[in-house]
């Protein structure tokens, strides 16, 4: 399947958001509820890539529709209502992954537990070591280790990439969404991918 | 287009996000160079992989929790009164109690405090009291202090100033003791007694003067009048008081004496020092057209001695009747007439 049928299967969520927006601006409940569930799926996956924590991620979501629901008088649909609504859910993520960080990081550290990556993650697992039987196994599940390899990513890094290659957003609506220049999403992009190739390349050996 | 280059456009080449020159120069490059393409097939795969990971599925709850807080946001926010006052059955009791509570304190604390101040007049009437009753001790101090004859009119912190001050009809008839100096001496004079004895509530001929007369500092240096608080408390003190001061202890009235004397320079040291050697103070002096007045202030019982040093140094021309027997302190004017 190429990269371009892909696309145009995600593309068109969302299209018919104006009317559903409109309704609900005017204080229409029923049309805002069309609206969180055509969208929360979205926004969960989103909040689930950034923060990595499904608890999380569900009180990100409700966190971002209640705040949409309050600031859809300033929403004047310069862009569309799913980039707008991404915007507040990734600030949302933001905001909390530096509060898990924190936690953590006041958290005492016991030998058992991974220590924290660099980019303030704590791998559940070494990548790289003598496997296991199970470990083999799983080593085989590619979309098992290429999540891995996202979270492991920074989060500048993880929030274009899931953005792009998981919600299929266009770069223009990323730059819009994270506040970012063309070219920074570009060459975001470009490193993020860079970096899960190799990371795969050396969890797994050969794509 | 060298390989770093090319690397570094693979993605947006794979987004199909290159101009048409640098697509075919792409093209081009990867035409001729086997690892490049190999590098662009694995980020493809990449691409479809991470593409293939499915969405996170929401709880089923999700959507139903997420309009229950938007519902939240759009209730209307119940009123003041409502807010204050509802439920009733909750709220009214509790209030009620809240009012109950704050009255009682407001009492306690009223009652606390009230009694403070109340004790205020009485304690300047007591300071009063006690400076002025033990006036036999006054003197000895004074005589140790002022020096004999040299400068009558000035006066050490001690001493307690008093000053004469006219009378409606233009006549000194009455000095008034200045209240500034009371609280350093009124403790070391007298023990404190009890409000409901007479010494407590002791008569002083000086009550009456400072209601009738204005204040010693007015009269005496054209001062402005005292502060509000001041003569406030003054006023409280000498017309609550003045009836049952004059029923406990008979009040001597003031007492002028006229002298004609040939020397008056002489007859006003010869004054100063009769009225030290009796015992009293003098505590104001005045010239006069023919003379000069002495305000004196000296206890009863030593007016005899007083008399009779007086008459030594002239004729009596004015001399006054008095019950030289009672106890206590009588003011006297002393007016030294020298016709020229």
């Amino acid at each position: 399947m190429g990269l371009s049928d892909m696309s145009e299967t995600r593309q068109g969520q969302g299209d018919d958001d104006g009317d559903l927006v409109a309704r609900a601006r005017s204080g229409d409940l029923a049309a805002f509820e069309r609206l969180v569930r055509n969208h929360q799926q979205r926004m969960l996956t989103i909040a689930f890539r950034i923060t990595g924590g499904y608890e999380d991620a569900c009180e990100i979501v409700q966190d971002a529709f209640v705040a949409a629901w309050r600031g859809l008088c300033t929403f004047r649909g310069a862009a569309r209502f799913t980039t707008w609504l991404t915007s507040i859910t990734v600030n949302l993520s933001r905001n909390r992954l530096d509060q898990i960080r924190t936690r953590r990081r006041n958290e005492p550290v016991s030998l058992d537990e991974p220590r924290e990556s660099a980019d303030g993650f704590l791998p559940r697992e070494a990548v790289s070591g003598t496997p296991s039987a199970q470990e083999e196994l799983e080593r085989r599940d590619v979309r098992h280790h290429v999540q891995k390899c996202i979270a492991e990513l920074a989060p500048d890094f993880r929030e274009v990439l899931v953005l792009r290659d998981m919600e299929d957003f266009s770069y223009e609506e990323i730059a819009t969404a994270l506040r970012l220049s063309g070219g920074t999403v570009r060459s975001r992009l470009s490193r993020a991918r860079e970096t899960v190739r190799e990371c795969l390349k050396r969890v797994i050996g050969v794509l | 287009m060298d390989h770093t280059e090319l690397r570094r456009k693979l993605s947006d080449y794979l987004d199909n996000a290159v101009s048409g020159t640098e697509r075919r120069e792409i093209e081009t490059h990867l035409h001729g160079c086997s690892r490049c393409r190999e590098a662009l097939a694995e980020l493809e795969q990449v691409v479809g992989v991470i593409r293939d990971i499915p969405p996170v599925e929401p709880p089923h709850w999700l959507t139903t929790r997420i309009m229950a807080r938007v519902r939240e946001e759009t209730a209307p926010r119940p009123g003041l009164l409502r807010r204050l006052f509802y439920p009733l059955h909750i709220k009214i009791p509790l209030e009620a109690a809240v009012l109950v509570c704050l009255c009682i304190t407001g009492y306690y604390l009223a009652t606390m405090t009230a009694p403070e101040l109340a004790q205020e007049p009485s304690r300047s009437r007591q300071a009063e009291g006690t400076h002025r009753l033990p006036e036999r001790e006054v003197p000895q101090a004074q005589q140790e202090v002022v020096p004999q004859g040299d400068k009558p009119l000035s006066r050490p912190p001690l001493a307690p100033s008093y000053e004469t001050h006219p009378s409606r009809s233009g006549e000194v008839v009455a000095p008034v003791p200045s209240s500034r100096e009371e609280p350093e001496i009124a403790p070391r004079q007298l023990p404190p007694q009890p409000p409901d004895t007479p010494a407590a509530t002791a008569p002083s001929d000086t009550i009456k003067a400072e209601k009738a007369l204005p204040a010693p500092s007015q009269v005496l240096q054209g001062a402005p009048a005292p502060p509000a608080a001041r003569k406030g408390q003054r006023a409280v003190t000498a017309e609550s008081v003045q009836g049952a001061r004059d029923a406990a202890f008979p009040v001597p009235a003031p007492v002028r004496i006229t002298i004609r004397v040939d020397d008056p320079v002489r007859a006003e040291r010869e004054i100063e020092e009769a009225v030290s050697r009796a015992g009293g103070t003098v505590v104001r002096t005045e010239p006069t057209p023919t003379g000069r007045t002495f305000a004196v202030r000296v206890a009863t019982d030593r007016l005899p001695d007083l008399w009779s040093r007086l008459e030594r140094l002239g004729r009596v021309t004015e001399r006054p009747h008095h019950p030289t027997g009672a106890p206590g302190v009588v003011m006297v004017t002393i007016c030294l007439d020298a016709p020229p």
